[in-house]
């Protein structure tokens, strides 16, 4: 109820009483657009929190922005702009959360990963990674110990099925800036998971240790 | 193409990224160099793996929590608001009544059918008209697109997915593909049938969202169309009971109960083809299977 309220006051022409109709209006068009995206909105907001609480918590913020937001939606595909606004609200979040540390951004250059280098085969074997159901868990836990930056491209590319545009929009970054980290998140996926299985490789049979980078700087 | 080439690009192939022509060159050098080819593989391999990854579902207190917070749908006490949802049982309803009043007495109180006011015989005879009507198919054709919100939004759902290109979720023309695919998806499993011996070809399935809940949609194709037949657990008494097809916005609308399930199918066919279209599902779904438990 406060948040309609709210929101209301942060659209005074809407609580004109002739007005009624139209904000029934809006609201049903905004219901129609939104709505069925709800799945992907916090699909996004889990894996880039890492906890269903902050995600309800996201979701629901990132619907309210949208709905402020829904006379700048030019009717083009709803999936990314509101996926950018979700993504958007949990950015923003994090770094109240951390306002009182310096945050650097995420530097591509600095990146480890050499991606490019024809001499760094992913592994010896490609059935090593054909990963079976109960292999399901480490790929979680994989990912979820990979540093944001790779694993919201790699979340809306493998989950969500989403073009490169499309991915560049939600991310707000250049094309080849999703490219590279799409192709560095699976190297360092791949050299996680490699480890699982012994086939034909010296390996332990567990993950190796995350290294818990949570922040979108990567540098926790 | 060389291998220093092959390389950067293997991630766009694999995303289906590339133009035509660089995947083309791409494909030539990989059957000639089985380096790329195991990398190429290899990379297949982990983004199946990433797939593997639990895909996270709102749950439903968030979704009610965010209808709930948005402004009303529907204004309270708005002149005008229509309520048109229930014609056609209403329709069907008052004529029934009118049939039975004259042997038992209207309830007292009860306001008279229109058929009741006319008197018996009359009654009798829209009775027996609006069985005749109801048991064929109850086919109407409303004017001006005024056919109650839930028909739009199937209408509005149904061309969304065509114009998005997202129309199916899961690929498949086979029935025990698609069935388990919409497992742990739903808190219902939809009986899926494949039609094509009837020429309605399944062409897979997807999940959409139409009345605040998730459904089941099972993608037909006959001929040139596209028919969407949405599966939803016959739990909502606010849609009309009795079987229909109509029209909205030149799209076909057919609506019939069975199996547990309330079924409605939209598509830009003929209402007809509808109805083949009901009578094939029915046929399947009666005929005793060996497997009936897939």
């Amino acid at each position: 109820m406060a948040e309609t309220d709210k929101d209301a006051n942060a659209v005074p022409d809407e609580r004109r009483p002739s007005n009624k109709r139209g904000e029934a209006e809006r609201s049903r068009r905004f219901q129609q657009v939104a709505l069925p995206h709800l799945d992907a909105a916090y699909n996004l907001a889990r894996w880039l929190s890492g906890n269903g609480g902050d995600a309800d918590d996201i979701v629901q913020e990132a619907y309210m922005r949208a709905l402020r937001f829904f006379d700048t939606f030019r009717g083009e595909n709803a999936r990314p702009w509101l996926l950018a606004i979700v993504r958007r609200t949990w950015y923003t979040e994090w770094q109240r959360r951390t306002h009182s540390r310096e945050v650097a951004s995420f530097d591509d250059e600095l990146d480890e990963t050499s991606v490019f280098d024809e001499t760094c085969s992913l592994y010896a074997d490609p059935q090593v990674l054909l990963l079976q159901g109960e292999h399901a868990r480490l790929v979680r836990e994989a990912l979820e110990s990979l540093p944001v930056e790779f694993r919201e491209v790699l979340i809306l590319r493998e989950l969500e099925d989403m073009s490169y545009r499309d991915i560049a929009v939600i991310a707000d970054l250049p094309l080849g800036t999703v490219m590279s980290r799409l192709a560095r998140g699976r190297r360092k996926l791949a050299a996680m998971l490699a480890p699982l299985h012994g086939t034909g490789r010296a390996g332990t049979e567990t993950i190796a240790q995350p290294t818990a980078k949570e922040g979108p700087d990567g540098l926790q | 193409m060389d291998c220093n080439e092959v390389r950067p690009l293997l991630d766009a192939a694999l995303d289906r990224e590339l133009s035509a022509a660089d995947a083309h060159r791409l494909q030539q050098h990989l059957q000639a160099c089985p380096d790329c080819r195991r990398e190429a593989q290899a990379l297949q391999a982990v983004s199946q793996a990433t797939r593997a990854a639990p895909y996270f579902r709102a749950p439903d207190a968030l979704r009610a929590r965010i209808a709930a917070a948005l402004p009303a749908v529907e204004p309270v006490g708005e002149p005008g608001t229509p309520a048109p949802r229930r014609h056609i049982p209403r329709l069907f309803g008052r004529a029934w009544k009118g049939w039975r009043s004259p042997q038992r007495g209207a309830p007292a109180g009860a306001p008279p059918g229109p058929a009741a006011v006319l008197g018996w015989p009359i009654g009798i005879a829209i009775a027996a008209l609006a069985l005749a009507a109801a048991s064929i198919a109850l086919v109407v054709h409303r004017p001006g697109g005024a056919s109650g919100p839930f028909v739009d939004e199937l209408v509005a759902s149904h061309i969304r997915a065509q114009l998005s290109g997202h129309d199916i979720d899961v690929v498949s023309s086979d029935q025990h593909t698609v069935k388990p695919w919409f497992n742990g998806r739903l808190d219902y499993a939809p009986p899926v049938e494949d039609l094509a011996d009837s020429g309605f070809a399944l062409t897979g399935g997807r999940l959409d969202y139409v009345d605040h809940r998730r459904v089941a949609v099972l993608v037909y194709r006959y001929r040139k169309h596209v028919i969407d037949v949405y599966v939803m657990p016959e739990t909502d008494t606010r849609v009309p009971q009795a079987k229909t097809v109509l029209t909205s916005d030149g799209y076909a609308l057919a609506s019939w109960h069975g199996h547990g399930m309330r079924w409605w199918a939209v598509g830009d066919a003929e209402p007809a083809v509808l109805d083949q279209l009901h009578a094939a599902l029915e046929s399947h779904l009666d005929r005793p299977k060996a497997d009936a438990s897939r």
